[in-house]
């Protein structure tokens, strides 16, 4: 008997009727998650296609670990984590270190992504764009925060760093943003 | 006077960078959605029906391993106690013929049923009316015994030559592969063991290691309480409090496998369409694994 997804109904109960065969709870979880994940993912990497394939592989890996999912920890932690993981491996696999000290002084417009450059906000291209600028560790902690709505600790958590050491990336990275917004102004 | 943004809280940079996110066009390729809602759709799965909690009771683990290493001292020490004379007779069976492999624990792996004294039809006398199906009847290859202490099943283990089972290779294989083996040539008859092992497969694979996980796994007992439906999937799963713990030292330790279900379930007796039984799966090495499910069938609907 299928039974109606409620608005209400928490992740973790979404995950466990989809690990007891529920697509649509799947389907309603995908559908909470898939623009902040998206987000976090398209600002880590600023590459549609790389941003396809890491959605791709954070999604499946959620698919395929929904079996051993135990709702200990709120659901978008573990899901973040699951992104950050992936996001961790492909920066190993193609040491993006170097390819990001290339973009750092690339100006946002410059981008070949026609669709970026149609944003009617100056200001929030430019915001967006500060964001992708900063180091990676800060910009993720950032956008964990931004994006997935995580707490300290659950950043933590998430990225494995400790509570303090979070607690500094997100004030790097706001110091930063605020100095590239003051520069683009 | 303003306060310092806190680094845990959103401040006017987050609220203005989330609006400049909304607004961005970015999103992911329709073929991913795509391609990640079909795959959601095909997983390959073993419980397509009824919703299932599964509950764990994770600082329950590591009371249940306290209590298991409290109970293996007491034992061996009671033992050490109790034994000159058993010394003097192992002293002198030393010159017999070697005991029978039948005898030597980690030469095959078993599966054992509660005894019908652990039944609730023989436990509970106003139940034993209230149920018409009794248990089916157990293979005979299958051992039947009465349930075991978890102390004495821990020291049961410890006791198991780890050594033994490498040197017959059966370190080589997983512990999976072990126990599905087990099942398969114990109980042909009963497939309802294949299918709660399928379960316990399905829903907690972290038992099911390799070999180097196996190293990692625990000692103590793994409880588990289970039902399905008639179907063969699982209606609902958990990790059962473990005896002496929680619930069972609050409203008395639990008497018969129903009870439990009911304890760590919530599962009436009533909603069950046969007596629920304990299952234990075991591995006789040093990397001992026991699994006592207790294991209910529901009524359909």
């Amino acid at each position: 008997m299928l039974r109606m997804v409620e608005a209400s109904e928490s992740d973790e109960a979404l995950m466990l009727r989809y690990a007891g065969g529920e697509v649509r709870a799947f389907e309603e979880l995908y559908r909470r998650h898939e623009m902040k994940v998206w987000r976090f993912l398209y600002r880590s990497v600023a590459d549609q296609a790389s941003a396809d394939e890491l959605m791709q592989e954070v999604w499946i890996a959620v698919i395929a670990s929904v079996e051993r999912y135990r709702p200990t920890a709120r659901f978008t932690t573990w899901l973040f984590t699951l992104a950050h993981h992936e996001l961790v491996d492909r920066h190993r696999r193609s040491k993006r270190l170097g390819i990001e000290q290339e973009m750092v002084d690339l100006p946002a417009d410059a981008r070949d992504e026609p669709h970026r450059q149609a944003e009617s906000s100056q200001h929030a291209q430019a915001l967006i764009a500060a964001v992708e600028q900063l180091p990676a560790e800060q910009r993720e902690a950032f956008l964990l925060q931004a994006e997935g709505d995580l707490s300290l600790e659950e950043i933590a958590e998430a990225t494995g760093a400790t509570f303090e050491t979070v607690k500094s990336r997100l004030r790097y990275a706001r110091n930063k943003l605020k100095q590239l917004l003051q520069e683009h102004v | 006077m303003t306060l310092p943004p806190s680094e845990d809280l959103p401040d006017d940079l987050i609220n203005a960078y989330r609006r400049a996110s909304a607004g961005d066009a970015s999103q992911p390729s329709p073929q991913v959605r795509d391609s990640i809602l079909s795959r959601a759709a095909h997983r390959p799965k073993t419980s397509q029906q009824a919703p299932v909690r599964v509950r764990v009771l994770s600082w329950q683990w590591k009371a249940a391993a306290s209590l298991a290493v409290v109970g293996l001292v007491g034992v061996l020490t009671s033992q050490m106690l109790h034994t000159p004379q058993k010394t003097s007779e192992r002293q002198s069976a030393a010159s017999a013929p070697p005991p029978s492999p039948d005898g030597m624990r980690e030469s095959a792996p078993t599966v054992t049923a509660d005894s019908p004294s652990n039944d609730p039809l023989t436990n509970t006398p106003a139940r034993t009316t209230a149920r018409a199906a009794a248990p089916k009847p157990i293979g005979p290859s299958v051992s039947v015994s009465p349930s075991m202490p978890a102390p004495e099943a821990a020291q049961r283990f410890a006791a198991a030559p780890a050594p033994a089972a490498a040197a017959s290779g059966a370190s080589t294989r997983s512990a999976d592969l072990v126990l599905q083996n087990s099942v398969v040539a114990a109980a042909p008859l009963d497939p309802w063991k294949v299918k709660t092992l399928e379960a316990l497969r399905s829903f907690y694979p972290e038992l099911f290691g390799t070999p180097a996980s196996l190293s990692e796994a625990r000692v103590e007992p793994v409880q588990i309480a289970l039902v399905m439906n008639e179907d063969g999937t699982v209606y609902e799963t958990a990790y059962e409090t473990p005896l002496g713990q929680d619930q069972a030292t609050e409203h008395g330790r639990p008497e018969t496998p129903a009870e439990r279900l009911t304890l760590a379930l919530g599962v009436s007796p009533l909603e069950l369409a046969a007596p629920a039984r304990v299952i234990v799966f075991d591995r006789g090495t040093g990397q001992a694994v026991r699994i006592d499910v207790t294991v209910g069938i529901r009524k359909s609907r």
